[in-house]
């Protein structure tokens, strides 16, 4: 971990902090310390609490209330992990086993107006990945015995409310909340 | 049979009550509730309305609450939604969900909420989101939220639109027959009274009455189906014993 990360993180912690505070906890060079403060200040990541920036009243900042982390070191790209608007089918279909927690294809499709051969084929693929499980009908039964019934899919791992993205190449799925690939062959 | 919403009078209240919570005035307050037994379809239209406000650009927060839940944990569920980390204290959390809402004009779904309807911190504490946000919030229970709500008056005067879910009447199962039977079947009134009465008006038993009704008239190439041609042929499950 670099010395701004461990300053970052330093700042964090605390309530408010001084530019000298941080240097010493981090251990780092107090100029290059206060490089990256005014850095952190102009992008918003934290604000001026107290002080009026001279010697004996120096500037006491506070991080803003925020989930959002700086970048340190070289940008990544973001190469595979595109994250796809929330108008999808696949995201109507998430929600609804989000909020359902068990589903049919056929329950799914009056939710979502998505096709059926499209909801089955995701649903197959979260299977495949060990979002969900499915409780499949007995295709022994008479068929007269088998009204009402169908493959239910019980969602076993929720992990936000973006839908996972199919990816063909390789195969797989892609979540977007944890950013995390899921390969069908490490289905369990 | 096809699979599609029917807008039989739960839903059209519910849609009543989204819309009346999206163009409410100023004045009006914004805290919706949903409240009903279950099998009456309440959890479907529920997703069939968030899918609608997803559709519409706006996906809102959904949380579903838990019998353990505490102000902490219901904030984290938020952040979590929201694809943040929990964050200490408190206020940070609340800080953090109060402009994410006002940023994306986020309405917020609180699932099985009878869950924290008797704790009071939690529930000041979605008061507190709504009111420092007027973003609408959904409140969603079984049967007894409404009267255990009435009890805390602050949150209870903030309640402008609610829809408790009824047992389908005949109507209803009329317009169920009528949208999702195949075209090539009817099924005659006192048919459709038998089933409203057993399922006691139960969404899901009369839609499965409904595909029985509908695979036996095909397959016997019946197009017409009252009482008297179904004859003792089994139609609920109850019936078996």
């Amino acid at each position: 971990m670099s010395n701004a990360q461990l300053a970052w993180n330093a700042m964090k912690q605390r309530e408010c902090f001084t530019v000298t505070e941080i240097a010493n906890t981090a251990n780092m060079d107090v100029e290059n310390c206060r490089h990256l403060v005014k850095r952190l200040l102009k992008k918003g990541f934290i604000e001026i609490k107290n002080g009026i920036g001279v010697q004996g009243s120096p500037y006491v900042y506070a991080v803003k209330a925020s989930n959002d982390s700086p970048t340190f070191g070289r940008g990544g790209h973001p190469g595979r992990e595109i994250k796809q608007s929330g108008r999808t089918g696949h995201q109507l279909i998430w929600n609804a086993l989000r909020i359902n927690l068990t589903v049919t294809p056929k329950l799914a499709q009056a939710v979502t107006n998505c096709s059926l051969t499209s909801i089955r084929r995701y649903l197959l693929a979260l299977e495949r990945t060990g979002y969900v499980r499915c409780h499949r009908i007995d295709n022994r039964q008479a068929p007269a015995d088998k009204i009402g019934q169908e493959h239910c899919y019980r969602l076993i791992r929720s992990t936000g409310p973006k839908a996972p993205i199919l990816r063909i190449k390789p195969a797989g799925v892609y979540d977007q909340n944890n950013r995390q690939f899921y390969a069908y062959s490490e289905a369990k | 049979m096809k699979h599609k919403i029917v807008e039989v009078k739960n839903v059209v209240r519910t849609q009543v009550m989204f819309e009346n919570l999206q163009t409410r005035s100023m004045i009006t307050p914004g805290i919706g509730l949903i409240h009903g037994p279950s099998g009456y379809g309440k959890t479907t239209t529920v997703t069939h309305m968030f899918n609608e406000l997803t559709l519409s650009g706006h996906q809102p927060l959904y949380v579903r609450c838990f019998a353990t839940d505490s102000p902490s944990s219901f904030l984290a569920r938020v952040m979590s939604e929201l694809g943040a980390e929990p964050m200490f204290p408190l206020r940070k959390m609340v800080d953090y969900i109060v402009r994410s809402m006002n940023e994306h004009s986020l309405a917020l779904f609180v699932d099985e909420a009878d869950h924290i309807v008797s704790q009071a911190k939690t529930m000041e504490t979605i008061r507190d989101l709504y009111d420092s946000t007027e973003q609408p919030v959904v409140l969603i229970g079984m049967e007894e939220i409404a009267r255990r709500i009435s009890h805390r008056k602050q949150l209870f005067n903030r309640i402008s639109e609610w829809v408790e879910f009824q047992a389908a009447d005949l109507e209803d199962v009329h317009m169920f027959a009528e949208t999702l039977l195949d075209e090539r079947v009817k099924v005659g009134e006192d048919m459709l009274d038998f089933i409203r009465t057993k399922s006691t008006g139960e969404v899901r038993r009369i839609l499965i009455a409904l595909e029985k009704i509908e695979r036996a008239a095909i397959a016997s190439e019946e197009h017409y189906i009252d009482l008297s041609t179904w004859g003792d042929r089994q139609l609920f499950l109850s019936h078996r014993r």
